[in-house]
């Protein structure tokens, strides 16, 4: 869906239901759904399953504390040396905005018709494949808090100075933005209620 | 606080309120309280952004557990020495986090009941022990959570390990200790 507001173009992705097939292309659901219970049977009650992460250098934490924001997607981003997980604190869903790592670019970021908005329930986390394009998470409420997987690199890249237009891209961040390379102006359809 | 039941003797640990002071021998907890904020600034100052280092000597792996209540008794204490390991609750609900120090008194190869602690977990924070504190799963407090645990490959394979004649494990990256069978009382968390 596309219209014309002054003069830049407006676009819109729609929100589907997160599931670990649709989420596939860009990672995995962190849920029990589809893994196998682990042979480990020390505490009644308790079921235990794996799931892969992948980095290629010393992984920490990046934790965010965030308020609501217009839910435009101004950027899309990178990163080629981890999974990055995003992980809600409190249960809190929020909308995790991506493109595949092949995903087809125009103007030099991922085409309109490859960028997909999942709504993440809060109790399940995801974890993204090396190159899958995102956002950061968007929350739907203020004072919500995410987890991340990160690296030294990845989180000094964050804090990077913007290049001419408006974007990084040094210490494995990718960070391109959408409007200053494409010309137009990428934003979230919230799903209706009832 | 100790009594005499049936011949087996229970201590109990009165479970507490996480504080970052009461916390600080045992790990960080997973909050923005207390960290420095990065120089991070893409959105417009709706986006705080801090950072939380990690041990890991493996590559890392992720547990997901669906954890039902089992009670509140502590039957073995555990420790890892190559992870920091994670423990972060996925449905706000708050969970009870057991541990000691890595250099607790061990009195019959275990620490020391005085030496235990328990925090009770807010539902939107998690927490990250140091390497080599010891703990026991995080106890749920409904009657089904589900949990975040963040693993490595020895850790994971020495879980799935068999239990000895004594309920303990001391294989690949777990050294599991059973309270009961080593100093010969039940250890109990309390809420109070």
């Amino acid at each position: 869906m596309a219209t014309v507001d002054a003069a830049t173009e407006v676009k819109y992705v729609q929100v589907e239901p997160l599931t670990p097939e649709a989420f596939a292309p860009h990672g995995d659901v962190l849920s029990v759904e589809g893994r196998e219970r682990l042979p480990i049977d020390l505490y009644p009650g308790t079921d235990v399953f794996r799931a892969d992460f992948h980095t290629t250098r010393p992984m920490e934490w990046l934790l965010t504390r965030n308020d609501v924001r217009d839910y435009r997607i101004l950027y899309l981003e990178r990163h080629m040396e981890l999974t990055q997980a995003f992980i809600s604190l409190g249960g809190k869903p929020f909308i995790q905005t991506v493109a595949a790592p092949d995903a087809r670019l125009e103007d030099d970021v991922p085409a309109f018709d490859e960028v997909r908005a999942f709504l993440v329930p809060g109790d399940v986390a995801t974890n993204m494949h090396p190159g899958t394009w995102h956002e950061p998470p968007f929350p739907l409420v203020d004072d919500q808090s995410f987890l991340y997987t990160s690296h030294a690199d990845l989180t000094a890249g964050l804090g990077a100075a913007r290049d001419a237009k408006n974007s990084i891209g040094e210490k494995d961040v990718d960070k391109r933005n959408i409007t200053e390379h494409a010309g137009y102006e990428l934003r979230i359809a919230l799903p209706k209620i009832g | 606080m100790t009594q005499v039941e049936e011949g087996v003797e229970v201590r109990t640990v009165v479970a507490e309120q996480l504080t970052l002071e009461a916390f600080e021998p045992y790990g960080d907890i997973i909050g923005p309280e207390g960290r420095e904020r990065l120089p991070i600034n893409l959105y417009g100052g709706t986006v705080d952004a801090y950072n939380i280092p990690v041990v890991a000597e493996e590559p890392f792996e992720w547990l997901v557990n669906r954890m039902r209540y089992r009670g509140l008794r502590i039957h073995n204490l555990e420790r890892h020495k190559g992870l920091s390991q994670a423990f972060i609750g996925l449905d706000a609900a708050p969970f009870v986090q057991v541990v000691a120090a890595a250099d607790a008194t061990l009195v019959d190869d275990v620490p020391a009941a005085d030496d235990v602690r328990a925090f009770i977990v807010p539902g939107d924070r998690g927490v990250q022990i140091d390497v080599n504190v010891w703990h026991e799963p995080p106890f749920p407090l409904q009657s089904e959570q589900m949990m975040i645990v963040t693993s490595h490959q020895s850790l994971t394979k020495g879980l799935q390990s068999k239990v000895d004649a004594t309920q303990e494990i001391g294989q690949l990256d777990v050294e599991k200790r059973n309270i009961t069978e080593r100093a010969g009382y039940e250890l109990r968390i309390t809420l109070e």
